[in-house]
C-alpha cells in the first residue's frame, strides 16, 4: 500500500489535470467589455441601416420571405422572352385578305353621277411573313408593369396569291357597262419592313411564383406588299380586257383601276398577330410547398402577401406557415 | 523506501508539469466561455455590416435578393424536433427545442436538450449554439440549402456526461460530424433555377417549341441582421443572350 502511494498520487495528479481542463467559465469583465462593444454596435447598425432605402423597402413588406429583384435583372429577363415572342417566327398569311372598294362618280349632262361601285380583294395564299425581333426597350412601372417596345423586322418573302376584281355599274351605267368579276393568280411580295409592337408584362404574386402575364392589346400589324412585275402585268392585262365596248371600257378607267390596287398594296393589310405567341412566363426565383428538414419534409402553406416595384427593385412577399406532423 | 519516495515525487512532478504545459501552451489564445466566443463572433460581424450600413452597401446587390424571416427557420427546425441521435464519442443527444436569432451578424440555432454518455440513463441539460455560416443552391433544384455549423455547448451539469472535459468532447464530437448527424439537412423553402423558360405552343395553327434561357447564379453573399437572413444570389443570362435597352 505503502509503495504504491506515489503511483497513486501520480494518477491523482493526472486526473486532476484532466479536470482542470474543464469548461471556460464566463470571464465578468471580458464579458462586459464585449457586451459593451456589442451594444455601441448595434446601435451604429441600426442608425445607418435606418437611411438605406433598401433595408425600408426590405422590412415593408409583411411575409416570412421575402423576394427582391434588381430591375436591371428584370428588364434583361422580360427584353430576352419579348424579343423570342416574335423572334424567327413564320406567320402563315394564308386566312388573311385584304380588301378594299369604292365607288366611281362621273360628270355627265345630268350632272355627276355615280357610275358604279369597285372592289378588290387580295387572298395572300401561300405567303408568309418571317419576322425578326430587335432589340427591346425595357422598363419598370409600378404597381406591376414592365413596359416593352419591340422592334420587329419583316424580311422579304414572295408567294401565290389570288386577286378578285368587281364592278358593278349603277344607275343608267348599268345600259352601256356590264358588270363583271375578275379572278387572277399572281405573285405577292411581303415588303421588307420594321414596326414597332408594343405592350406590357404584368407580374403577379402567386404565392409560390411570380409570373409575368403579357398584355399586348394592339397585337395588328399593317403589313405592306407587293406584286411581282410579271404580276403587275397579269393585273394590268386583266384589267385591260374589261376596256371594251359593251363592258366598262369608257367608264372604268384601267389606268386608275391600278393606281387604286397599288395603293392598296402600299397602304398595307392588317395582320393580326395571334395571341397565344405572347406567353406567359415564371421567373426563376420560386417558393416551394414543401422542404426536407433532416430528412423529413415539412409541408408548409404559402400565402402571397405582396408585389410592388419600389427602389428600383421588384419585391414581392410570402407568408410561410409551417404545416403540423412532417413525414419521415 | 527512500528511493520510491523520490520516484513518486518525480513522477507527480512530471504530472504537474504536463498539467501546466496543456494549460499554457505558448500562441494559444485563454479558452473562452461559449457565450464569450459567442459576443465575439457577434461584434466581428456587427463590425461589418455597420461599416457596409454607413457606406451604403449593406443591400447592395445586383441579382436576386432572398430574405428569410428567423421565425420562419425556428418554425422549420421545431418542425422536426425532437432530434435524436447517437452523435459519436459515446454522446447520445436529444433536442428537444430550438429557436433562433439572427439579429446581430450570426444565424444563431440555439438548440435546447439533453445530453449523456455511454448509454447512460442520467445525462445533463444541454444547450447547442450553432449558427447558419453557408447557405448554397443545391445544384439540380436551385433549393437554398442551409449549413449549420457548432459555435458552442453549454451543459447545466457537465460532470453527469464524465470526465476530462465532457462539454470540450462533446464540442468538438458535434463540430466533426455529430451534429450532421442530429440536424441532416436543413432546406429554406426558396429555389433560383439555372434557367428561365419559355412555354411552347401547340395549336393547329401555331408551333412554337418552348425555349430555356440559360442563368448562371451564385449566391454571393449570406448577412444576417434585423431578426432576417439576407441571401444574396447574383443572377444573370448566359452571355449568349440578347442586349436589351433599359429604360430606367
Amino acid at each position: 500500500m505503502r509503495a504504491s502511494s506515489p503511483l497513486v498520487l501520480a494518477a491523482a495528479a493526472v486526473a486532476l489535470a484532466g479536470c482542470a481542463t474543464k469548461t471556460p467559465q464566463d470571464d465578468p469583465a471580458r464579458m462586459a467589455s464585449l457586451k459593451a462593444a456589442y451594444d455601441r454596435l448595434h446601435e451604429r447598425l441600426e442608425k445607418a441601416a435606418a437611411t438605406e432605402p433598401l433595408v425600408a423597402s426590405a422590412f415593408a413588406d409583411r411575409g416570412q420571405v421575402v423576394l427582391a429583384m434588381r430591375s436591371g435583372l428584370i428588364e434583361e429577363l422580360a427584353g430576352n422572352v419579348a424579343r423570342r415572342y416574335l423572334d424567327r417566327v413564320t406567320v402563315d398569311l394564308s386566312d388573311v385578305e385584304g380588301h378594299s372598294s369604292g365607288e366611281l362618280r362621273r360628270k355627265t349632262f345630268l350632272g355627276r353621277i355615280k357610275v358604279g361601285e369597285w372592289s378588290v380583294s387580295v387572298d395572300l395564299g401561300s405567303l408568309t411573313g418571317h419576322l425578326r425581333a430587335g432589340s427591346p426597350r425595357v422598363s419598370l412601372r409600378g404597381p406591376d408593369l414592365i413596359d416593352v417596345e419591340l422592334p420587329v423586322d419583316v424580311e422579304e418573302t414572295e408567294g401565290d396569291a389570288t386577286l378578285r376584281f368587281g364592278w358593278d355599274s349603277a344607275g343608267l351605267a348599268n345600259v352601256v357597262c356590264k358588270d363583271f368579276e375578275l379572278t387572277r393568280e399572281i405573285r405577292g411580295r411581303v415588303l421588307p419592313q420594321r414596326h414597332l409592337v408594343s405592350g406590357a408584362l404584368r407580374l403577379r404574386n402567386t404565392g409560390e411564383s411570380l409570373t409575368a402575364t403579357p398584355v399586348f392589346p394592339d397585337r395588328r400589324i399593317q403589313l405592306k406588299l407587293d406584286l411581282t412585275g410579271r404580276s403587275w402585268g397579269v393585273v394590268e392585262a386583266a384589267l385591260r380586257s374589261q376596256d371594251t365596248s359593251g363592258k366598262c371600257g369608257t367608264l372604268m378607267d384601267p389606268d386608275k383601276g391600278l393606281v387604286r390596287l397599288r395603293a392598296l398594296a402600299a397602304r398595307g393589310i392588317k395582320v393580326r398577330l395571334p395571341d397565344s405567341i405572347f406567353r406567359a412566363v415564371t421567373f426563376p426565383a420560386r417558393l416551394h410547398k414543401a422542404v426536407k428538414v433532416n430528412q423529413r419534409t415539412v409541408a408548409l402553406r404559402l400565402t402571397a402577401e405582396s408585389l410592388r416595384i419600389e427602389t428600383a427593385t421588384l419585391w414581392s412577399s410570402v407568408s410561410v406557415q409551417v404545416q403540423a406532423n412532417p413525414k419521415p | 523506501m527512500r528511493e520510491l519516495r523520490i520516484a513518486a515525487a518525480v513522477v507527480v512532478g512530471l504530472a504537474i508539469l504536463v498539467l501546466a504545459f496543456a494549460q499554457l501552451r505558448p500562441g494559444r489564445p485563454p479558452r473562452m466561455s461559449v457565450r464569450e466566443a459567442l459576443l465575439s463572433r457577434q461584434n466581428q460581424e456587427l463590425v461589418k455590416l455597420a461599416l457596409a450600413a454607413e457606406n451604403g452597401t449593406l443591400l447592395d446587390f445586383k441579382g436576386v435578393l432572398i430574405v428569410v424571416d428567423q421565425v420562419l427557420v425556428q418554425d422549420l427546425i421545431r418542425a422536426v424536433t425532437p432530434l435524436e441521435a447517437d452523435v459519436g464519442s459515446g454522446f447520445h443527444v436529444k433536442i428537444d427545442s430550438a429557436d433562433t436569432a439572427f439579429g446581430d451578424g450570426v444565424a444563431l440555432v440555439r438548440m435546447v436538450g439533453r445530453a449523456s454518455v455511454g448509454g447512460a440513463s442520467v445525462g445533463s441539460q444541454v444547450t447547442v449554439l450553432a449558427a447558419i455560416d453557408v447557405v448554397e443552391l443545391h445544384p439540380i433544384s436551385g433549393v437554398l440549402e442551409c449549413r449549420v455549423s457548432i459555435l458552442g455547448v453549454e451543459a447545466q451539469d457537465a460532470t453527469a456526461l464524465g470526465r476530462n472535459d465532457p462539454v470540450g468532447r462533446l464540442t468538438e464530437t458535434l463540430t466533426r460530424g455529430g451534429l450532421a448527424l442530429l440536424l441532416g439537412s436543413l432546406e429554406i423553402p426558396v429555389s433560383v433555377e439555372n434557367r428561365l423558360s419559355i412555354p411552347a405552343v401547340e395549336s393547329k395553327r401555331l408551333q412554337i417549341a418552348a425555349e430555356n434561357l440559360p442563368l448562371t447564379i451564385a449566391v454571393q453573399q449570406v448577412k444576417a441582421f434585423g431578426g432576417r437572413l439576407w441571401v444574396f444570389v447574383d443572377a444573370a443570362l448566359a452571355p449568349s443572350s440578347t442586349k436589351v435597352e433599359g429604360a430606367s
